[in-house]
């Protein structure tokens, strides 16, 4: 079935990569990897969500990429980088995969901003144990995502027990069912899902051209890693500034998902809650997520201060001398 | 290391009764089975252990008394007395294994949280310990509330309060002065009032009494409730759905009780035929406002010609004269106290110390607060089961003190997925939001606006005990912990990073 292609034009167009590259995962899943900016300026790699791909990240870097490194990678199944056997889907394969990415993509010793959306984002919390990530994360960024309890919390389908919204969202995550062409249904229903009463035509365009492009078979793979989802343990351990990011009108990972991390989370550098926003943040306001990884960049990643950067070095260090 | 000395367990449950006991069957449902149940007394029961006056039944029929996940196709009366509830209770205690973590004669005297530990230090009667979580379960109806009368200890005959009865004292042929007309004096005077000489009841504020529908359960009921198990969870289904209808009389629209006394003045009537004491019985506030009592012998054994209802509180004692708040006298050989319990400031609130080293009891002395009736902020990892405005008017406590398990079990799940060493405290927002959400419905609820001051208000008025909705409501909002209304506790830098390093290396 051949899908519908991204925008050609405008800032949802995506913008060329610098640089691609495969990056073998740890069970030798093959992630297709972008590298925009100049290879010197300051590191941010870009964790897609659910059904999207690299291409929806196209605003934000767009912004960024003039004076910082953007990394981005598709999940596995989603973009250009192959689905895997029923197996290869797990919260811990989010893991390995961005553990891998930024193990292939950094220099040694680089350190780098991750931002992740919606399961881009339960990417970072899976990571959170990863020594990889430890030592090259210098901060997070966690748009439109949640850490567990997706099915009940969710208001797409808006009935009122959470035992009911659970079923109904179960039969959503886990369907199979073909999205078929780009039409006005699929842009309507696209939009009551993920998006805000304020989307421009343009942005629900391409983000129906970036679903649409999700294969059903992976979209239902990945839909129940997210319904039995339980991340808080990773949110917890997450030991590096994180800010969240979040639209108030979030009909899939609504507004509870993010108080509920910002009491979890070790170190929260506040909770931005953007007013009349659906889920589809990086697309609806580019501005503020390149924004808010603007200031993580400044205050944590080029700012490296020697207060700042320890953590792990230090930890590390301990370690050494524990040895 | 000091910690080495004292005995760890994952969580410490204070209290034997059914809150006590449904803890500790929900926690190894849970698969915890590190955990002990302390009771200062020598065997389970509780409440339904204490209190054994003569008479002493329950007025929620037992069907809907009792644990939906140990029912009873055996119950042998509609409104079991406290020997069946506290044999049940036993058999709970049997049937689920819980007896390995009993420690009887454990008072708790103190609990104490470590802020560089974040655990429970508790002080018991048989010895320290340590307890990640503590499950309050000491219950509203514990600790004897007897009033500071003047001259009591002249008083050359026995005393003694209702949930502290003494079996051994004869009380045939003598003088009894009762005082308090509450649910357990209306209980005991008609039990005892055929043996004494003479029984003299004070009465401060009548109550509202209801013909009482008990009746045996019949052997071929029994039968058939032990043959076809859904004819027992239908009939507990219809005592919660009737009691779930009859609720929002009480919280929303009180007018509706007036129809209610209309069957209480007809019970009386039927009963007391002398006018003058019909006046004195007769209650002066709407029906609900204070504990809705049930009896059909309560007003019989009143009419009786050696009974005296004295309408006024006991107000000195001199010898064996009772001088009442209305200057009468009254001659006794002895003194039953039916004057309740502590339940607005829940007594071991002084015995618990939190993370700000100031004790429960000193956090409430406006009034008890804590989130979804179970954590109070700056109490980390403490819940109480029954805790603040979770009583009900109607229906089974039982329903209430599930509901608070559920929270506990999704609690002590929350606390696992963390992982770690972490606590988590109510937030102070959190809890003045429910509690201003609960105030808000409270205000025109019969227990506030019914003209009666009753045990469900504390000391400044503000109804902290009861809960303003069904238990079903009550259900769905304890059914999960929500993270976002509390903070999450971590160790101290210095203690946390050795573990954190561990992990590095692995």
């Amino acid at each position: 079935m051949s899908r519908p292609g991204h925008a050609t034009g405008g800032p949802y167009a995506p913008p060329a990569p610098r640089r691609t590259l495969t990056v073998p995962s740890s069970d030798g899943a093959r992630l297709h990897t972008e590298i925009h900016g100049p290879d010197d300026a300051p590191a941010v790699v870009l964790v897609h969500g659910w059904t999207c791909s690299t291409a929806f990240w196209a605003p934000v870097v767009r912004d960024l990429a003039d004076d910082h490194k953007v990394i981005l990678y598709d999940l596995r199944g989603h973009g250009r980088t192959p689905a895997v056997g029923p197996g290869g889907y797990g919260t811990r394969a989010l893991a390995d995969d961005l553990a891998a990415v930024l193990d292939a993509t950094l220099e040694p010793g680089e350190r780098a901003v991750v931002g992740g959306h919606s399961m881009g984002g339960m990417t970072i919390m899976a990571a959170a144990d990863r020594s990889v990530f430890r030592e090259r994360a210098a901060a997070a960024l966690l748009c439109s995502t949640g850490s567990a309890d997706l099915p009940a919390e969710s208001r797409v389908i808006p009935l009122r027990t959470p035992a009911g919204r659970r079923r109904a969202h179960k039969l959503m995550l886990a369907s199979r069912a073909p999205l078929g062409p780009v039409s006005a249904l699929t842009r309507r229903t696209l939009r009551y899902a993920t998006m805000g009463a304020g989307a421009s035509a343009e942005q629900i365009e391409a983000c129906a051209r970036i679903v649409h492009a999700c294969p059903p078979a992976v979209r239902s793979r990945w839909g129940r890693v997210l319904y039995g989802l339980e991340l808080t343990g990773g949110a917890a351990r997450l030991e590096l500034p994180t800010a969240v990011v979040i639209g108030t009108a979030d009909r899939l990972t609504p507004l509870v998902h993010a108080r509920r991390l910002a009491s979890v989370l070790p170190d929260c550098r506040g909770v931005t809650e953007l007013p009349g926003l659906g889920h589809m943040v990086p697309l609806e306001d580019a501005g503020a997520v390149s924004g808010r990884l603007r200031e993580l960049v400044a205050g944590h990643l080029t700012a490296q201060s020697a207060a700042d950067r320890p953590p792990s070095q230090q930890k590390r260090q301990k370690k050494e001398k524990a040895a | 290391m000091a910690e080495r000395e004292r005995e760890h367990v994952r969580v410490a449950v204070i209290g034997s009764g059914f809150g006590g006991l449904g803890a500790a069957v929900r926690l190894r449902r849970q698969g915890i089975t590190d955990f002990v149940v302390l009771e200062r007394a020598g065997s389970v029961g509780g409440t339904w252990r204490d209190n054994s006056y003569p008479g002493c039944a329950c007025d929620v029929p037992s069907h809907l008394y009792s644990f939906s996940f140990a029912p009873n196709p055996r119950w042998p009366r509609n409104f079991s007395g406290q020997p069946h509830i506290r044999a049940y209770l036993e058999h709970v205690t049997d049937t689920f294994g819980l007896r390995p973590h009993l420690r009887f004669h454990s008072e708790v005297q103190s609990l104490r949280w470590s802020n560089e530990d974040l655990w429970w230090e508790i002080g018991t009667a048989s010895g320290p310990l340590v307890a990640d979580v503590v499950v309050s379960a000491t219950g509203p109806l514990s600790d004897p509330k007897i009033p500071d009368i003047p001259g009591i200890d002249t008083f050359p005959g026995k005393v003694f309060h209702s949930a502290r009865w003494d079996h051994d004292h004869d009380l045939r042929g003598k003088r009894v002065a009762m005082i308090g007309t509450g649910a357990s004096a209306i209980q005991i005077v008609p039990a005892i009032q055929p043996d004494v000489g003479r029984l003299s009841l004070f009465q401060r504020t009548p109550a509202w009494v209801l013909p009482r529908a008990d009746r045996k359960i019949t052997a071929a009921e029994q039968w058939l409730h032990t043959r076809i198990p859904a004819t027992r969870a239908a009939r507990r289904g219809l005592l919660w759905g009737i009691r779930e209808l009859q609720v929002s009389a009480f919280t929303k629209r009180p007018d509706e009780l007036g129809l209610i006394e209309v069957l209480g003045r007809a019970h009386m009537k039927k009963a007391v035929k002398d006018p003058e004491l019909r006046a004195k019985l007769s209650p002066d506030y709407r029906i609900g406002c204070k504990r809705i009592l049930l009896s059909n012998t309560y007003y019989p054994a009143l009419a009786q010609p050696n009974v005296d209802v004295i309408a006024a509180g006991l107000k000195e004692v001199r010898g064996n004269t009772l001088i009442g708040s209305d200057g009468s006298r009254t001659e006794a050989d002895a003194i039953i106290f039916g004057t309740g319990f502590h339940v607005t400031d829940m007594p071991i609130g002084h015995r618990v110390t939190g993370a700000r080293g100031t004790t429960l009891a000193e956090e409430w002395k406006d009034g008890m607060e804590a989130l979804r009736g179970a954590s109070a902020a700056g109490f980390p990892n403490f819940l109480t089961i029954i805790g603040p405005n979770t009583g009900l008017g109607n229906s089974s406590m039982i329903l209430m003190i599930e509901a608070q398990l559920t929270y506990m079990a999704d609690y002590l799940r929350q606390l696992d997925v963390l992982g770690g060493r972490i606590a988590l405290d109510a937030r102070p927002e959190a809890v003045a939001d429910w509690t201003r959400r609960i105030q808000k419905r409270m205000e025109r609820t019969v227990w506030n606006t019914g003209g009666c001051d009753s045990w469900y208000l504390d000391a400044n008025g503000r109804n902290t005990t009861a809960w303003p909705g069904t238990t079903a409501e009550f259900k769905k909002v304890t059914r999960q912990v929500d993270l976002a209304e509390y903070e999450l506790l971590r160790p101290p830098a210095g203690r946390r990073t050795p573990a954190t390093t561990e992990e590095v290396a692995a």
